[in-house]
């Protein structure tokens, strides 16, 4: 083949495998935004939260196993947190003060990590082997594909505990008709307050994945959180799996943008694209059309 | 069973319940008869904790439930069914079923074993929910949603059961069938509240009722003395 | 508390002075406070202020969380700078600082003004992001993260200092403080508060919610790349690091902190973002005020506990928040360090405890202390009247109008006439699809099938506007009031023409001449249902749908109402009334038809009706027997 579209294959490859990670972040967006109708506008400190709480367990002496499984429950702190702290007092109130709040709330992470772990970006230890795997010539590495397969595997095991559990079932109820399944005995509140505690374990194990990859700081997380919220939006905020599909081509456009038009622009294809998707259909790709009421 | 004193409620503006008493008695039909718009919906959610009255008060076993979110109240053994149904659309049939269970069900474990039973029940009670048990809830025909949204409260083994306004917007064979259901519930031993427009048909199947009026309790009694009073059909065509 | 002291001024008056007075101080400021930091903070804070009012335009009028207006600022500073090094002169290069903050903001407003929430903040925050990411990288123009160096050419021939410069800069906030408040307070400024507060309403009363907008978002713009200007020529130096998020954020707490809705706001908000990040690096002032602060949102909680409940999380939480601030002034090393946190815990402490920010919270303490004169109110004039042309047309036809949700056909092929004149009751059990048929109608929904004409004209199905143009106006079964609009206010954004006197005559017409002042939050359910019907008069409607009007109203309003609807009726406009009342219906409907099950189940007077065993039916169900042979009917009917 051509070296130079083994490249850009190679370019496409790697921004996927990337994009699942973006998915996985937006699949946090989707479970509150079910549940509740409202997503974290800090989802981002949120992973980078994660992030850094596994790099201070491992720093402890703890396996890489054990520092994904305490930054799961640190994440879901931090989800119930954000709901009880941010969201539900706006929300009672029916008005768009819960997008300030949850993006002060981020803010306030921000400045937390700042000056407990400091500006710099940091590696995070894995034990994955360090060589490449390479499939007909294109090389992938093993902290990509644990992106991949930890994303993957979080979204199905979500969907299918939605599915295949009382509980999950009764969240979808709740995301359906409040009212309703407060008459079938199904505390709403507790519903909500869960969804956020799973949207914050997807986005701290996210973080745990991404940062083997791109290395941990505090920068990370205004732009991750732009482009996980790209991916639901484009995807449409009630649609499941579109959102890989979404994640994927995000991730494999930045990667191509950054390679051919120079590493400063890789983020503005995704972003015009964003805008455009948003003002043609802005239920999303995937979305269902909403019914106004009066 | 089922005691309410001077109950006021409503949303916003003026109460659309204005201090309505009443009582229910185990074992028995009760009916709230009157035209739409005149609080009886309104009056069934502060029951059931959907809505805080904003006075009176309301027991339920001779324990006071007046205020209690909807799902504690729901947990006690009182079940709404309400008005317009409310089936989880995006849900199965058999999932809306199981929800009606929910509080009883194993939260992570084998839940479907676990209300086998009650579903049986119910699919014989209404054997076209049988046939529909993996459709999607919203897919269903009005009447079909009434009969899940009733299955759906006997999910709960409730002691006793609202029915808000069981026939809106159904075709009267449709509404016939429902009645026979609620008929054959009582029959059964179950105390039911019925909330309904149709006056004739509402006071053939219970036992006694209040016809209400712009929020207030204006007649009570036996059904059957009521089916022929002309005042009943005063309060619907003025 | 209602005991005051009396002002023998207008409150419009007062607060012009008090402004007036304001600018004063701030002019002569810098004679008798020498230094340049202090002259530094003070155009700053004019430059915040131009800023801040046009952002307010979208966060606080619009109602919007808009992310975009750093950025905006960015674009604007970067176009002077470059008319700058082109040689353009000061006006031209404020003028090219404008433009470059206007027509990007045009280009997203066509896009984003469709969306609402969430996608709205996202798509300005794409727009934001994107824009950074250009003046980063477009390096053979604004040199990128190096940054672009300008020298201030001079104002036609004078040649300004920094005070001259801190002066321009106050008489440009003080010309956009003038022009924001016309155009806010106009006819348009209040249509966007109209549609903040329903945009249902507005576009079924005709309201462009689209334009006004559009509108909106495009002044908030230009005071950007105002701004903008005026910073670049007031540094000299740009980098594009500047316009990001942190700024963004900065803006937002200016914009909450200071008040919503308000140039005062906005001004204020201006003040503590020019004078916050100096003030932590004085320690004993930053903790000063930080103690004030906590002191303050500790009142909420204490009132609570005096009157011996619980403090809810709202009474709690801006304490908690402050409390936290406190602690990092306290403990931490180096306050500066802990910025990013610490604006945080303010804004989180001013979101939840001053929801109307310090503007709203002065207001309402003034407006508890003083009483001033209010504003004159015009004699009313004109009342009910139908439009001037007669059209020959039918005022609405539908034809085999259905619509399904689900699997519920919520109407049903309804074939229904109004003739000229004419009023048609509408009536039928809970859940038979009335409500249904007159969204259909309205254009709020698309039918599945079947068409609607209205006074000639088929409008475009599903669209609120287009029905509207067509001649429909409606009233709505949940209210839909203008909550941040008083009674005249909300006649005025409805007129299609006529001022102030016009608008008097509508109140006037329903009975609500002496509400003219009061704000629609603070009226009686009742009267909001009459202010309502006035909203659609004003409209000038071709038909007039009233849906359930007398629902939840008391005995009383009841009889005022009947008499209203009589004499709109004897004005000759064509009605479409739903209502459960029969009373009301046999009173004033010439005819009347009765939906079960989405269809027309029988259509006569209001007497023939009352006979009809099929209408018995449909209101008191069948008894068992009558059940069968009432299908039997209907199968021939159909």
């Amino acid at each position: 083949m051509d070296a130079k579209y083994l490249a850009l294959a190679q370019m496409a490859v790697g921004g996927g495998l990337m994009g699942m990670a973006y998915a996985l972040v937006a699949y946090g967006f989707q479970l509150t935004y079910a549940a509740g109708k409202a997503v974290n506008f800090g989802q981002g400190e949120l992973v980078m939260l994660g992030a850094f709480a596994g790099i201070s367990l491992s720093g402890i002496g703890l396996p890489y196993w054990a520092t994904v499984l305490g930054a799961m429950v640190a994440g879901a702190a931090l989800g119930w947190c954000i709901e009880r702290v941010a969201v539900r007092l706006a929300l009672q109130q029916r008005n768009e003060g819960w997008i300030l709040l949850t993006i002060i709330v981020g803010l306030f992470s921000l400045s937390l990590v700042e000056n407990i772990w400091g500006r710099d970006d940091r590696p995070y230890p894995t034990p994955w082997p360090a060589e490449a795997l390479d499939f007909f010539g294109i090389s992938v590495t093993w902290p990509e594909l644990a992106i991949a397969a930890g994303a993957l595997g979080i979204m199905t095991l979500v969907e299918l505990a939605k599915r295949y559990t009382m509980v999950g079932i009764a969240v979808q109820a709740v995301s359906a008709d409040p009212d309703a399944a407060e008459l079938c005995g199904i505390r709403s509140r507790s519903a909500i307050s869960l969804s956020w505690m799973v949207s914050g374990v997807a986005a701290a194990f996210a973080g745990t994945v991404i940062g083997p990859v791109t290395t941990v700081g505090p920068t990370m997380a205004a732009a991750l959180t732009l482009k996980a919220f790209s991916v639901a939006v484009v995807a449409g905020l009630d649609s499941g799996f579109g959102l890989v599909l979404a994640g994927i081509a995000l991730g494999a456009a930045e990667n191509l943008s950054g390679y051919v038009l120079g590493s400063g622009w890789r983020e503005a294809p995704g972003l015009i694209l964003l805008i455009l998707a948003l003002s043609l259909r802005p239920q999303g790709v995937f979305g269902k059309k909403i019914i106004r009421k009066v | 069973m089922l005691k309410v004193e001077n109950l006021r409620a409503g949303y916003s503006g003026d109460d659309a319940v204005r201090g309505i008493s009443m009582e229910v008695t185990e074992g028995s039909c009760v009916a709230l008869v009157g035209a739409n718009g005149a609080g009886k919906s309104t009056l069934a959610k502060a029951l059931c904790g959907l809505l805080t009255p904003r006075a009176g008060r309301v027991f339920f076993d001779g324990k006071e439930i007046t205020g209690l979110p909807a799902s504690e109240v729901a947990r006690r053994g009182l079940s709404l069914c309400p008005e317009g149904r409310r089936v989880f659309g995006p849900l199965t049939v058999e999932e809306n079923l199981l929800l009606g269970a929910y509080p009883r069900l194993p939260s992570f474990g084998p839940f479907r074993r676990a209300a086998s039973g009650d579903l049986q029940q119910i699919y014989r009670m209404f054997p076209r929910l049988d046939e529909r048990r993996a459709q999607q809830a919203g897919s269903l025909s009005g009447g079909e949603q009434q009969m899940l949204a009733i299955g759906r409260a006997l999910m709960a083994r409730p002691r006793f059961m609202v029915l808000d306004e069981p026939s809106m917007g159904l075709a009267p064979l449709v509404v016939k069938e429902v009645f026979e259901a609620i008929r054959a519930l009582h029959s059964s031993g179950m105390t039911i509240l019925l909330s309904e427009q149709f006056a004739k048909i509402a006071l053939a199947v219970s036992d006694r009722a209040y016809i209400i009026e712009r929020g207030s309790v204006v007649l009570e009694g036996a059904s059957a003395g009521l089916a022929e009073n002309p005042a009943v059909m005063a309060a619907y065509l003025g | 508390m209602s005991a005051g002291v009396t002002i023998a001024l207008r409150e419009n008056t007062s607060e012009r002075l008090v402004r007036f007075a304001l600018f004063l101080g701030l002019a002569i400021l810098p004679a008798l406070w020498q230094g340049q930091y202090a002259l530094g903070l003070l155009t700053l804070m004019a430059v915040y202020g131009v800023l801040l009012i046009g952002l307010d335009a979208t966060v606080g009028y619009l109602g919007q969380v808009n992310l975009a207006q750093a950025a905006l600022f960015g674009l604007g500073a970067y176009g002077t700078a470059l008319a700058v090094q082109a040689g353009a002169s000061f006006p031209i290069a404020m003028l090219a600082g404008i433009v470059a903050a206007l027509l990007p903001g045009a280009a997203l407003a066509l896009p984003a003004l469709r969306l609402e929430g969430p996608q709205f903040a996202l798509s300005t925050l794409s727009f934001a992001t994107l824009s950074v990411i250009f003046l980063n990288e477009s390096e053979s123009i604004t040199h990128g993260a190096l940054g672009i160096s300008i020298i201030r050419p001079s104002l036609f021939t004078v040649t300004l200092d920094a005070r001259g410069f801190y002066w321009l800069c106050l008489v440009v906030l003080f010309l956009a403080w003038w022009a924001s408040e016309i155009l806010l307070k106009s006819r348009f400024g209040l249509s966007i508060e109209a549609l903040r507060d329903s945009p249902t309403a507005t576009d079924a009363l005709g309201i462009g919610t689209l334009r006004h907008k559009a509108l909106a978002f495009a002044w908030g713009s230009a005071l950007a790349g105002l701004a903008g200007a005026l910073h670049a020529l007031n540094f000299g130096y740009l980098q594009p690091a500047a316009f990001g998020y942190d700024l963004m954020v900065m803006l937002l707490l200016g914009v909450v902190f200071g008040g919503r809705r308000s140039q005062w706001g906005a001004f204020a908000g201006a003040a503590v973002v020019a004078m916050l990040p100096n003030l932590l690096s004085n320690r004993t002032l930053f903790l000063s005020l930080v103690t004030c602060g906590f002191i303050l949102t500790l009142l909420p909680a204490i009132r609570a506990l005096i009157s011996r409940r619980l403090p809810s999380f709202r009474d709690a939480a801006p304490a908690g928040a402050m409390s936290l601030a406190l602690a990092l002034a306290l403990l931490a090393h180096n306050v500066e360090d802990w910025r990013k946190g610490i604006f945080a815990l303010f804004l989180f402490a001013a979101v939840v405890g001053l929801p109307d920010g310090l503007a709203g919270a002065v207001a309402a303490a003034l407006h508890r202390l003083l009483r001033f004169t209010p504003d004159p109110l015009p004699q009313a004039a004109g009342g009910i009247t139908m439009s001037e042309e007669i059209s020959r047309a039918l005022p609405l036809r539908t034809v085999q109008l259905s619509k399904s949700f689900g699997g519920v056909r919520a109407v049903d092929n309804v074939s229904l006439e109004i003739g000229q004149g004419e009023t048609l009751g509408l009536i039928g059990p809970n859940g038979s699809g009335k409500t249904t048929f007159v969204n259909l109608v309205s254009g709020l929904y698309a039918p599945d099938g079947g068409s609607v004409e209205i006074a000639g004209n088929r409008p475009l199905p599903g669209k609120l506007m287009s029905a509207f143009s067509a001649g429909a106006a409606r009233t709505f079964q949940n209210l839909q009031p203008f909550s941040g609009l008083t009674a005249l206010e909300s006649i005025l954004v409805c007129q299609r023409t006529g001022g102030k006197r016009e608008a008097m005559g509508w109140l006037r017409a329903v009975g609500l001449e002496a509400n003219a002042r009061d704000r629609c939050s603070d009226m009686s359910y009742g009267d909001l249902r009459f202010l309502e019907i006035a909203r659609a008069l004003a409209t000038g409607p071709r038909v007039l749908m009233l849906d359930e009007p007398a629902a939840g109203m008391s005995k009383q309003d009841i009889v005022r109402l009947v008499d209203l609807i009589a004499s709109i009726k004897r004005a000759g406009i064509p009605i479409l009334l739903i209502e459960h009342h029969q009373d009301v219906v046999a009173e004033l409907c010439d005819r009347v038809a009765v939906m079960d099950g989405g269809r027309v189940i029988a259509l006569g007077t209001s007497a023939e009706i009352r006979r009809d065993p099929k209408v018995i039916e449909a209101y008191l169900g069948a008894d068992d027997e009558e059940t069968d042979g009432s299908t039997e009917r209907e199968a021939q009917i159909c």
